[in-house]
């Protein structure tokens, strides 16, 4: 029995200091990360289809996130009140998020600066909202609330390259803030523009000479836009193949030393260099690294730089090559397919051309080119001023897109289905079609600035083409509730009103 | 042994088994160890709850490091902690079920029918003991020798990492093999624990092929959901975190199966060859 009471008394102790030891807030942090983890895979089965979700079903998945900081509230003040402190910013960053996504920036703006209010000890996430206020403020032109809003960002966290979260994407501010400068200071001599970016130089100097080997290598990348963008074509030339150099020299390689060698050629089809030198570095490419899924990109860029200098056999050449290549990703080879049925036309082999088009959304349904094939066969006939062949492809053209639309229903493909659906029943001049498909289009794209353009140019459809001025301001005002708490809502709200009073 | 001879002494000493499964009494300690397990399961997972939060968390921690308090990564850790709280369990408690279901199946077979099997098993438990910790050690540190592989062969060749979870697989059998009498041994004929992991050492390879399959048979039956939930990753990708408690409480059920007929076959191929081959 003495020796039963022993053992319970050194159980008791055991556990006391045991209990001493351990976080008080450690049982509410593990809570606080499933909540928050529930929340966000709620939010995840949302976004599958989220044309379907009503705004008081977001506004849900928004009180899940808010409730997260009071339902598991902070205790103590060590190491694990911080992490937990952490999970509850986070959630409030998502719930911020689902506001921006409802585009009611003035919710979102309020969460952002309880965060700041409450969080200022955690600089990652104050970091992390004032990244978040640099892109609402860009987005909105507010050139100098972005500037400093980065600047913020920048202060407040380490760049490091690969992270999926803010650090990630600090490295590339300086670069973007210059970019910003330019635009925001109307100067357009070249003084002014070394101006802008001299800061950013500075920057990415100093972490190319500082920071570990991930991150130079993109202050390097970075330094050669830097460059790029002030026209010192050499500066950004070096800056590349010093990036390719180093990423040979690493085994293995955190990204493909022949990605370098694709922006070289880009850059000097951008500095306007001749088009020999374009084509030389484009096959050192593929000689120097065959097996690289780059190579199969220079094939096609050297197509195309051949087909620009009219060199045809060659470019045909460059376009099979690209064809023989091994898992070419699915849009590069709808690429490939509708240049080679381009070239075909032009020099007059419309059938060999005709071929390749007709079989390019049964090879490749889900690249872009597919959807472009039936409006090239339109051109040829336009070209050829075959109109009757015109209008007989037009009607191919809205079948196939109606065909595509039924099998994948959504998805980005689709979006740019229906929308050349809307563009194909204009040029059929079936304008009530089109208005109705591009007002569907901008609905379904919700808060995306690309459905405002569509409503809008649903409502200049009505107005110009059916002359229906009722139709055109309904359109408008749909516009305006839809993007009630931005520039083109406003826009929208007044243009609805001047249409209904009339021309003055 | 020739191997028609193996072959029909696996399947004999299982249909004794299986024989004894209407026996109630016998399948009393495997459920005492289904019912730890659980328990042990239960708790394991409400660490976070206020009382047991001290008690479990230091316990969780010295299993599979620091990182497991975090939500989701204790659910991809569970599987780790889960199979070493059961071997540490199975040493300092659970072998005493298994010492009275050898005694068990020892009388249902005509023998041993003085012994009381609990008080038995309770009286030899330090030598049981010794012989579990033997054999939990060895478990534990085989998966360890997968390190002598280099990580990036094995990260980069399939070939390779299923060669070394194969040999990993089978030096675990193995060394189950070789220490499964051992029990027996120290309960049926009173040896003390170190003897008796020799003597079983020396019984295993008399009657190698048969013992050897014996063991492997439950081990290869469980490895998919052994294997499953080693990647719990699918798991937080497709399901909820929480569903590899479900694979877990499945293992610790169809371990009470194959455990009953392991433990009777072992008891029935121990007593042949000690009494009735000599």
């Amino acid at each position: 029995m003495k020796r039963i009471q022993a053992l319970a008394l050194a159980f008791i102790a055991c556990a006391s200091l045991a209990a001493c030891a351990v976080d008080p807030d450690l049982g509410t942090r593990f809570r606080a990360e499933r909540a928050l983890w529930d929340a966000n895979a709620e939010v995840q089965r949302l976004s599958i289809r989220p044309e379907l979700v009503s705004e008081a079903t977001w506004h849900k998945a928004v009180d899940m996130f808010s409730a997260i900081p009071t339902q598991y509230p902070v205790k103590g003040k060590g190491e694990t009140a911080t992490e937990l402190k952490t999970v509850h910013a986070h959630a409030l960053l998502s719930a911020a998020r689902i506001y921006g996504t409802l585009g009611d920036s003035v919710s979102m703006l309020d969460v952002y600066a309880r965060i700041e209010s409450q969080y200022q000890d955690l600089p990652v996430v104050t970091g992390e909202v004032a990244f978040a206020r640099g892109r609402l403020a860009e987005s909105q032109s507010d050139w100098t609330g972005a500037l400093a809003a980065y600047q913020e960002a920048m202060a407040r966290v380490a760049p490091r390259s690969g992270d999926p979260g803010v650090a990630g994407a600090i490295i590339e501010l300086p670069l973007r803030m210059a970019r910003i400068r330019v635009m925001a200071s109307h100067d357009s001599t070249m003084a002014a523009r070394h101006q802008a970016y001299r800061e950013a130089e500075t920057y990415y100097h100093g972490m190319i000479a500082k920071a570990d080997t991930l991150t130079a290598l993109d202050a390097r990348a970075y330094m050669a836009d830097v460059a790029a963008d002030q026209n010192e074509w050499d500066e950004a030339a070096s800056q590349l193949k010093a990036l390719e150099k180093m990423l040979g020299g690493m085994k293995p390689p955190p990204r493909d030393p022949a990605s370098a060698r694709l922006a070289l050629s880009q850059l000097e089809v951008r500095s306007e260099a001749p088009a020999d030198e374009v084509q030389g570095t484009l096959r050192s490419l593929i000689k120097d690294y065959p097996e690289s899924p780059f190579a199969a990109q220079a094939q096609f860029a050297l197509a195309y730089s051949y087909t620009q200098n009219g060199n045809t056999d060659q470019a045909l050449a460059a376009l099979d090559a690209v064809a023989g290549t091994k898992n070419v990703p699915e849009d590069l080879a709808g690429q490939a397919l509708l240049l080679k049925a381009q070239i075909l036309d032009h020099t007059g082999k419309w059938t060999d051309a005709q071929q390749i088009l007709a079989a390019l959304p049964v090879d490749h349904p889900l690249s872009e080119a597919a959807l472009l094939a039936p409006i090239e066969v339109v051109r040829h006939y336009e070209r050829a001023g075959d109109t009757e062949g015109a209008q007989a492809a037009l009607a191919k053209a809205e079948t196939a897109y109606r065909d595509f639309l039924n099998r994948y229903p959504t998805g980005p493909v689709s979006v740019m289905a229906q929308e050349k659906l809307a563009r194909t029943l204009a040029q059929e001049k079936r304008y009530d079609l089109a208005v109705a498909e591009f007002v569907r289009l901008g609905e379904a794209l919700g808060q995306h600035p690309a459905g405002a353009q569509y409503l809008a140019a649903a409502a200049q459809l009505a107005l110009q083409q059916l002359g229906d001025t009722t139709r055109a301001a309904e359109i408008l005002d749909r516009t305006a509730t839809q993007y009630a708490n931005r520039k083109v809502g406003q826009w929208a709200s007044q243009e609805a009103a001047r249409l209904r009073k009339g021309p003055q | 042994m020739n191997l028609f001879r193996a072959a029909g002494m696996v399947v004999w000493a299982v249909r004794s088994a299986a024989a004894c499964a209407l026996r109630a009494r016998i399948w009393v300690p495997f459920l005492v160890i289904a019912g730890i397990q659980i328990l042990a399961l239960v708790i394991v997972m409400n660490f976070h709850r206020g009382l047991l939060t001290p008690l479990v968390v230091p316990v969780i921690k010295g299993l599979s490091g620091p990182g497991v308090t975090h939500y989701p990564n204790f659910y991809l850790l569970l599987p780790v902690v889960f199979s070493r709280l059961s071997l540490l369990l199975s040493v300092l408690v659970t072998c005493i079920m298994v010492g009275a279901a050898i005694v068990l199946f020892a009388q249902a077979f005509g023998r041993a029918e003085h012994l009381k099997p609990w008080k038995t098993a309770r009286k030899r438990y330090p030598a049981l003991f010794i012989a579990t910790a033997i054999l939990a050690a060895g478990l534990f540190a085989v998966p360890y020798l997968g390190r002598l592989v280099p990580q990036e062969t094995l990260l980069e060749n399939s070939m390779v990492r299923w060669a070394a979870r194969g040999v990993l697989f089978f030096l675990s059998i193995l060394f189950q093999s070789l220490l499964v009498y051992a029990a027996a041994w120290i309960l049926l004929r009173n040896e003390h624990a170190l003897r008796a992991v020799g003597d079983s050492m020396k019984l295993t390879r008399s009657t190698f092929v048969p013992t050897f399959v014996l063991v492997a048979l439950p081990a290869v039956l469980l490895y998919p959901l052994g294997f499953l939930s080693s990647r719990s990753d699918l798991f937080l990708n497709k399901f909820r975190p929480e569903a590899l408690a479900g694979i877990i409480l499945l293992q610790i059920f169809l371990e009470l199966l194959f455990g009953f007929l392991l433990v009777g076959a072992i008891t029935r191929i121990f007593i042949y060859q000690t009494e009735e081959a000599a």
